[in-house]
């Protein structure tokens, strides 16, 4: 169990910054995921969090110890630590009981202390009775599950996940979520875990970083992050936000009057001053009304159909196209709808 | 964003004086190929470019270009290269495109004769041939066509050293055009045909135009060997009196020793210029036909021959029994018989020429004993040093490493001549240090083979290499395993099995080796290439053919093993199944 703490951390690629001056600090035990799109630095934090990368710029500790800047660097496999790779990366001359062991019999753990660890790992896992099979002999799933033996077996200090469910069926990444969780609790160890999947970060983690093109764009409770983001990119990342161009006409204690296409509404947030300013609405959070002088309006320009609700998506002058989330009946196509905002946020300027 | 400061000054790492693991096994890498590689090719340039005794500078160099002997040399090696070269470029696409692209059966015995010139080495080949051509030809006389006792054989000319190279380089050929087929993509071949082309038609103006390029890479190939050459122009050359360049440099260094060095030098310089000059061109035409064709797509469909196949068949069979099959015939026969001149039959056929050149003949049995044990440490030590370099340069991607990897190549690139007079210069002179000289023992020998063979290991266990996931290595990393305890554990295990198909192609090469050890070898040092090229010096030609055949047999045997092992190899780890 460790606290993981990275001041001003850049890592460049030739020209591009793959990690762009990040300062986190993530808690002893604690279950953090890095969230973000495909090419964002996800991947290239986390490996310098195992000392794979060496930081071009800042530093990473562990608790009161510098791991890693520009001019020297822990090697990885003296920084004790766990990690599970997207493609599982299971030996496959080792049976899976030799590829939870092998941490062990590099630290000299004597035999019988390192079986019985080796079988306590497995047994959590629910893989006792495949212990002398070769990783090619496994289901994904059950590959997976080794990985996870694997790193528990060493009792490391943090664990590193890269996308570890992104191989998986939809079920089976269910049922896998959960069991990370629970191992995340039993061991007590600090979990990094790195998803590009909003729902699997939001369900799963203490806390949620966002990264965006190399930069940490906010780092919060799953539910902060959804309801105060802080910035566009969160805005829209999180929760399929849509982010609309406000005049900010008043501000008083945590909400704000603002104009939306002419409209007054109230929102909450907080703005230093009146003036223009970008709001957050969720489809969740729109409702389709009769045309009036009270809603936004619009013609409809698409329905689609979810099961439980329908997206339906009305062109409002002057804001642009608004997802409304919509039980019952959808109105037709090119019929004018009008929309009405029960709840939304001003992102801070 | 952060939390509260940390409550203390974080500790500093302490800074790092001394290489880690990984550094030390490079900086061993690294030592290893200056030690056999870059400091004999370092000082052969050195030497080649010093200034004459005149002391005008590059006046070695300008000395030797200017002397008879040389230009006769160098046109002669031009001139015979050019001409087998063109041999090789017609047998072997032709043998190509009719393997790759027709319906001719029994294609792996087919492939497996072209490509005997890869296990039998150049001397051998040549010996073969002179013994199906003289005059006590066992075949010929057979058939009665055999030239009167006493003719000299009329291989001993350039027509024969061009025959016999041309003959030898076709597989490269054939390999390369082949390659370049299996890459054309079906459909082109298809929207031909849907345009009403008929085969042939689609052959010559589809398939010929796009193979053009991987032609041309093989011909470069065919013709970097040829002027590399030792064996042929050896056997052939010599009693011949048609000097090429190695000939050239092996008798001046025979004739006048060590002191003449600088000079050889200076001519081997030319040989590097013109393998160097070759060899980027086959880069070049190589890049030209991948880029010819960026997709990839099925297969092309052989085209069937119908009636003509079994003429074709025949064919094709009839020019490999000429080529390949009736020589080695020859040779065997040879080395049956009881003495020159004898007529070989049921009755006369004896096996005292394999006794005498194999267990009583001493020098004979110690050639053949020095180049077992020669051919076994080369495979052994290679396939040890291959593992850690091409771990550090494709797993760990290390740019030192990939440097090395390039320099690896090197001694197996140039002509083996070339790289014998470097490990000469280096390795006459006492060693610093110990002040004794391994000039003249076994060891320099050892030391040349290390540094020519390198490479045949480091080809497949880069192959095997390149198969394994980095994050194999990760996670060992993470798991808290150190370098050497990775290579031990999550590499070796993976790479095995290429680590050996490049070891036994190192055994049967080395085994065969003429060109460097007929420079380096010392009495009581002899090898079994020596020892060949010697027997059939002094007209004991049975003993050198028993001798030969011998050399044959394992080696056809040892291929026979790394073809059972090759299923298990990734594509490219062993060169006939490129
Ligand atoms: N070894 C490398 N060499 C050069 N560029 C790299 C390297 N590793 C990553 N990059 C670049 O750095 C940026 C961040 O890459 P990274 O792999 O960290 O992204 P990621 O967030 O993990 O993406 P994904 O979700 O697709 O895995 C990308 O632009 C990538 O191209
Ligand atoms: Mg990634």
């Amino acid at each position: 169990m460790a606290r993981v703490r990275f001041e001003a951390v850049t890592k460049r690629f030739g020209r591009t910054n793959a990690v762009d001056a990040v300062s986190l600090d993530i808690r002893r035990g604690e279950f953090l995921a890095l969230l973000g799109p495909s090419g964002c630095g996800k991947t290239t934090l986390l490996r310098l969090i195992a000392g794979f990368e060496t930081p071009d710029a800042g530093t990473i500790s562990f608790d009161d110890t510098i791991v890693g800047q520009a001019s020297r660097s822990v090697a990885p496999e003296d920084r004790g630590l766990a990690m599970v790779f997207q493609s599982y990366a299971l030996w496959p001359h080792m049976s899976v009981a030799e590829n939870v062991g092998f941490s062990l019999s590099v630290r000299r753990v004597a035999r019988p202390e390192r079986e019985r660890r080796v079988s306590e790992a497995l047994a959590a896992v629910g893989l006792q009775d495949f212990a002398s099979r070769r990783p090619h002999e496994l289901s994904g799933g059950q590959r997976q599950r080794v990985a996870l033996a694997r790193c528990l077996a060493m009792r490391p200090g943090i664990v590193l996940l890269d996308e570890p469910l992104a191989n998986l069926d939809t079920h089976l990444r269910e049922t896998m979520q959960r069991e990370f969780r629970r191992f995340h609790g039993e061991s007590g160890a600090t979990f990094v875990y790195v998803t590009h999947d909003q729902t699997e970060a939001m369900s799963m983690a203490d806390r949620v970083a966002v990264m965006d093109r190399g930069q940490l764009q906010q780092v919060g409770h799953p539910r902060d992050l959804y309801r105060e983001p802080s910035t566009e990119m969160v805005a829209r990342f999180v929760g399929r936000g849509m982010v609309v161009p406000v005049e900010v006409e008043r501000s008083h204690d945590g909400f704000c009057e603002v104009r939306l296409d002419g409209l007054l509404v109230c929102v909450l947030g907080a703005a230093k001053e009146p003036g223009p300013g970008l709001a957050c609405l969720r489809p969740e959070n729109l409702e389709i009304a009769a045309p009036g002088d009270d809603v936004l309006c619009g013609p409809v320009v698409d329905t689609s159909y979810q099961g439980a609700a329908t997206i339906v998506t009305v062109l409002v002058a002057g804001v642009g196209e608004l997802r409304v989330q919509h039980t019952g009946t959808p109105p037709r196509l090119g019929e004018q709808a009008g929309v009405r905002v029960l709840d939304a946020w001003l992102l801070p300027s | 964003m952060a939390d509260a400061a940390l409550p203390m000054a974080p500790r500093l790492l302490p800074r790092r004086l001394l290489p880690d693991g990984e550094g030390l096994i490079l900086l061993a890498v690294v030592a290893y190929l200056a030690l056999f590689t870059l400091w004999p090719l370092g000082r052969l340039l050195a030497e080649a470019l010093a200034p004459n005794a005149e002391g005008e500078l590059l006046g070695l160099l300008r000395d030797q270009w200017q002397s008879r002997s040389f230009t006769r040399a160098l046109q002669n090696t031009l001139e015979a290269s050019a001409f087998a070269t063109v041999l090789s470029v017609a047998l072997g696409t032709s043998m190509a495109f009719l393997l790759a692209l027709t319906d001719v059966r029994a294609k792996t015995a087919l492939t497996f004769v072209l490509l005997l010139p890869l296990l039998i080495p150049p001397q051998i080949t040549a010996l073969s041939w002179l013994e199906l051509t003289g005059p006590s030809s066992p075949i010929l006389n057979l058939l009665g066509l055999a030239a009167a006792p006493g003719t000299t054989n009329p291989l001993y000319s350039r027509e024969g050293i061009v025959l016999v190279m041309g003959i030898e380089h076709a597989t490269l050929v054939f390999l390369a055009v082949r390659a370049g087929l299996r890459h054309l993509p079906r459909d082109l071949v298809e929207a031909a045909r849907l345009a009403g082309a008929k085969p042939l038609r689609a052959t010559l103006s589809v398939i010929a135009p796009l193979a053009f390029p991987s032609i041309l890479a093989g011909a470069a190939l065919a013709f970097v060997s040829a002027i590399g050459n030792f064996g042929v122009p050896a056997l052939l050359g010599i009693p011949g009196r048609y000097p090429m360049l190695t000939t050239l440099i092996y008798r001046r260094l025979n004739g006048f020793g060590p002191s003449i060095l600088g000079e050889v030098a200076a001519i081997a310089v030319v040989l590097i210029l013109l393998a160097v000059g070759g060899l980027a061109l086959r880069a070049l035409f190589s890049r030209w036909s991948r880029s010819a064709v960026e997709r990839s797509s099925a297969p092309l469909q052989p085209f069937a021959l119908g009636r003509a196949r079994l003429p074709v068949e025949a064919g094709i069979w009839l020019v490999l029994a000429v080529i390949a099959l009736l020589p080695l015939t020859a040779l065997v026969a040879s080395s049956l018989t009881p003495a020159l001149g004898v007529p070989l039959n049921l009755h006369t056929a004896t096996l005292d020429n394999y006794r005498f050149a194999i267990f009583s003949q001493a020098a004979s049995h110690r050639a053949f004993m020095n180049s077992l044990m020669l051919a076994a440490a080369t495979a052994v030590v290679s396939a040890a040093i291959a593992i850690p370099l091409a771990y550090l340069s494709i797993l760990r991607r290390r740019p030192l490493a990939r440097a090395l990897d390039l320099v690896a190549d090197t001694p197996y690139a140039i002509p083996g001549t070339v790289l014998a007079i470097g490990i000469i210069l280096v390795y006459l002179p006492p060693l610093p240090g110990l002040g004794v000289s391994i000039y003249g023992t076994i060891w320099i020998l050892l030391v040349a083979y290390l540094a020519r063979f390198l490479t045949l290991a480091l080809r497949p266990v880069t192959a095997g290499m390149e198969t394994l996931e980095p994050a194999l290595d990760e996670a060992a990393r993470v798991a808290g395993a150190g370098p050497l305890r990775r290579i031990w554990s999550i590499v070796l295990p993976n790479v095995a099995p290429a680590a050996a198909a490049g070891g036994l192609l190192i055994f049967i090469t080395a085994l065969n080796e003429l060109t460097v050890s007929a420079l380096l070898w010392s009495s009581g040092k002899e090898t079994i290439g020596v020892m060949i090229f010697a027997l059939h010096y002094e007209g004991n030609s049975p003993a050198a053919s028993a001798l030969a055949t011998a050399t044959v047999a394992i080696t056809l045997l040892i291929a026979f093993a790394l073809g059972l092992l090759g299923r298990r190899l990734p594509d490219g780890a062993v060169p006939w199944r490129a």
